[in-house]
C-alpha cells in the first residue's frame, strides 16, 4: 500500500498525541485516537515501539538538534540564489548598506575627479571633521557599513544577534552558540570612529584607523579579542572568563575593568592605559601588572609610566583633541587620521611643541588656524597638508 | 503572510527550517546537497507567499515540496541500488519518509522543555546530552569550573522535572523520555 505522503496534518497529530503519550497527559479520548493511529498501519505500530524507547529517541534528537548547525549556511544559500530580490528584514538592511557604500563610494569618485579649480579649493578649506562611523566584516566576508543604519538587526550568525542601537553596534546571544566559533571585524577608516556593545557586555569605542576582531559569541576559557589602532575598552566582569586583548607582541589580561590601548602600526610602541581594576599587560618577553593610572609602553621593551593625565589619554572618546607638549608630527598623525588627510613635510619636520584642546567637531581648517598661532606654517593642497619651515 | 513581509517570512523559515532541514538531511544524505534543495524550497515558499491561508499550510507545502525535490535529486544522482539514501530505497520504504516528519513534529514538541531553560542551563544540557560530553568536558569546554557544571545541571534537572509536572505526571517521561536526566547526572 502506498503510504499517503501528502497528509502532513495527520502526522503532526500523532506527533502531539505520542508526546503527550510521553508526559503521560493522554485523556481517555486521545488514547483512543492514540490506539486507532497505532493499529491503522504496520509501520504506525513499529513507529510507536521505537519512540518509546529512549536510545532511539536520543537518536533523533541529536540528528534534529544537528539541523539546526545548517541554519545560517541555509541562510546564505538562499540569499544567493535570490539574487538581487533581498527577502530577510536583515538581509534588507544589508542591502541598504550596500547601497550606501556604493553611493559613498560614487561620492568621492565624483569629488575626487573633479578638475575644477574654484571648486577644488572651496572643499579643501572645509575638510569636514570625522564622524561616527566604521565598516562590519561579517564571519562570510560580507561587509556592512555603519555609517547611518537605522536602528534594527544587522545580522545573525551563530545564535548571535548583532543590532544596530542608537548609531551603535551591539551584539546579543539569542541562541546557544554551536560549537563552532564564527569571528566579526569592526574596522573605522580614517575619519571615523565607532562604539559597540561586545556579545558578553564589554563596551569598546574604536577611534579612527583602528580595528578590532572577535567572536560573536565568547566560548572557552578566555574572552579574546585583536586590536589595532586605537581603542577603549569598559571591560564587562566576568572571573570565570578573563578578557585578553592583543595587539601586536601585546596581550592585555583583565577580568573586569576600564583600559585604553594605543597600538596603531605607524607609532613606534603599544601603549596600555589603566582607568581602574587592575590588568596584567605582556610584551614578547616580559609581563607586569598595571595598578590605576599606569601606562605600559611596549616596545623592544616594556616599560611602566606613573601618573598619567587620563584626560589626556581619553580626549579621543570623548570627542576632543587634547595636545600637551605634543610634538607636532604626532599632533598632524592624530588630524590626519580623523579629517583623513595627507600629511607631508617639506624639509625637516619643524621642532614645535603644541599644547591645548581642540573640539574634533571642528572644520580641518579652524584647527589649522589654531596651529599658525603656534607658528606652525603650512599649505593645503586638496587633501594634503604640506608643512613648511617658512 | 502579506505581500513583501519580509518579517513574517524570517518568522515562518526560524519557525519551520529545522524539522524540514531533519527530513531533508536525512533523505539525501549530504549536507551539502541537502542545503541546495532546501534553499530551492524556500524560495519557492516565498513566491508563493500570498496563496497560503495558515502556518499549517506552509508546513504542508514545505515537507511535500521537500521531499519531492529530494526524491527527483536522488533519481538523477543514481546512487547504488542498495544505498539508504537513494531513490529506489526510499520508492521501497515510503512509510520510513513519512516516519521522518512524525519525527520531526514529535522533536519540535519535545525540545519546547529545553528551549525553555534559562540560557546557561540550556548550554549545559546541550552539550551532555546531544554532544555527550562529561561534565568534566563541559566545564572544560566552557571554562568554568565542575561545581557549577554540577549546580546547573540540578538546576536543569529540577526545571525539566517541573515542566514535566505541569504538562502531566512523569511516568514513562522521567523513566525513560530522553534519558536526559540520566545524562544529567553524569
Amino acid at each position: 500500500m502506498q503510504e499517503p505522503f501528502e497528509n502532513i496534518q495527520e502526522k503532526e497529530r500523532a506527533a502531539a498525541l505520542i508526546a503527550k503519550y510521553l508526559r503521560e497527559s493522554l485523556s481517555d479520548a486521545e488514547k483512543k485516537e492514540l490506539e486507532e493511529w497505532i493499529g491503522a498501519a504496520e509501520w504506525h505500530r513499529a513507529y510507536f515501539q521505537q519512540c518509546i524507547d529512549p536510545a532511539n529517541l536520543h537518536q533523533v534528537m541529536v540528528d534534529y538538534h544537528r539541523a539546526a548547525d545548517m541554519e545560517e549556511g541555509l541562510r546564505a544559500a538562499i540569499q544567493l540564489k535570490m539574487g538581487r530580490v533581498v527577502a530577510w528584514k536583515t538581509w534588507f538592511s544589508a542591502a541598504a548598506a550596500i547601497i550606501i557604500i556604493l553611493s559613498t563610494g560614487v561620492y568621492f569618485w565624483y569629488r575626487g575627479s573633479s578638475h575644477h579649480p574654484g571648486i577644488a579649493t572651496r572643499q579643501a578649506q572645509s575638510i569636514p571633521p570625522g564622524r561616527q562611523g566604521a565598516i562590519l566584516t561579517l564571519a562570510d566576508g560580507r561587509q556592512l557599513t555603519l555609517d547611518s543604519l537605522p536602528n534594527g538587526v544587522v545580522a545573525e550568525q551563530n545564535g548571535s544577534r548583532a543590532a544596530v542601537v542608537d548609531g551603535r553596534l551591539a551584539y546579543q546571544s539569542v541562541t546557544p552558540a554551536a560549537t563552532t566559533t564564527t569571528y566579526n571585524t569592526i574596522t573605522t577608516p580614517r575619519g571615523r570612529q565607532y562604539q559597540l556593545t561586545l556579545p558578553d557586555g564589554t563596551k569598546v569605542w574604536l577611534n579612527a584607523a583602528s580595528r578590532i576582531t572577535f567572536p560573536t559569541a565568547f566560548g572557552g576559557a578566555w574572552r579574546k579579542v585583536e586590536i589595532s589602532g586605537e581603542a577603549y575598552f569598559e571591560v564587562a566582569r566576568d572571573a570565570g572568563r578573563p578578557f585578553k586583548a592583543s595587539a601586536g607582541d601585546a596581550d592585555i589580561e583583565v577580568l573586569g575593568t576600564s583600559f585604553n590601548i594605543n597600538a596603531y602600526d605607524d607609532e613606534r610602541a603599544v601603549k596600555a592605559t589603566l582607568l581602574d581594576g587592575s590588568v596584567k599587560v605582556s610584551g614578547a618577553r616580559s609581563g607586569v601588572l598595571l595598578k590605576p593610572g599606569q601606562q605600559a609602553v611596549i616596545n623592544d621593551q616594556l616599560q611602566v609610566k606613573s601618573d598619567i593625565n587620563i584626560e589626556q589619554v581619553l580626549a579621543w572618546k570623548n570627542g576632543l583633541f587634547y595636545f600637551n607638549s605634543t610634538d607636532i608630527a604626532t599632533v598632524m598623525q592624530q588630524l590626519s587620521r580623523w579629517y583623513d588627510i595627507e600629511v607631508r613635510y617639506e624639509g625637516k619636520v619643524p621642532d614645535i611643541k603644541v599644547s591645548g584642546k581642540m573640539d574634533k567637531g571642528l572644520n580641518l581648517n579652524e584647527i589649522l588656524e589654531f596651529l599658525t598661532k603656534m607658528e606652525v606654517k603650512y599649505r593645503l593642497l586638496g587633501r594634503t597638508v604640506v608643512i613648511t619651515n617658512n | 503572510m502579506g505581500e513583501g513581509d519580509h518579517d513574517a517570512f524570517n518568522e515562518v523559515f526560524s519557525l519551520l527550517y529545522q524539522r524540514i532541514t531533519y527530513m531533508v538531511v536525512r533523505l539525501v544524505g549530504d549536507e551539502d546537497d541537502a542545503k541546495d534543495i532546501l534553499a530551492e524550497v524556500f524560495i519557492k515558499l516565498w513566491n508563493k507567499r500570498t496563496d497560503f491561508p495558515s502556518l499549517s499550510a506552509m508546513r504542508s507545502f514545505l515537507y511535500i515540496s521537500a521531499r519531492n525535490r529530494c526524491l527527483d535529486h536522488l533519481k538523477t544522482k543514481k546512487r547504488r541500488e542498495a544505498s539508504k539514501n537513494s531513490y529506489a530505497y526510499w520508492m521501497d520504504h515510503p512509510e520510513e519518509i513519512s516516519s521522518l516528519v512524525v519525527n520531526a513534529e514529535l522533536v519540535a514538541q519535545l525540545e519546547q522543555e529545553i528551549q525553555a531553560l534559562p540560557a546557561k542551563c540550556r548550554e549545559i544540557v546541550q552539550l551532555a546530552y546531544y554532544e555527550g560530553l562529561s561534565s568534566g568536558q563541559i566545564a572544560q569546554r566552557l571554562g568554568i569550573s565542575i561545581q557549577t557544571v554540577w549546580n546547573q545541571k540540578t538546576t536543569a534537572m529540577n526545571k525539566l522535572r517541573a515542566a514535566f509536572l505541569r504538562n502531566g505526571m512523569p511516568g514513562v517521561w522521567l523513566a525513560g523520555y530522553l534519558s536526559l536526566l540520566e545524562f544529567l547526572k553524569k
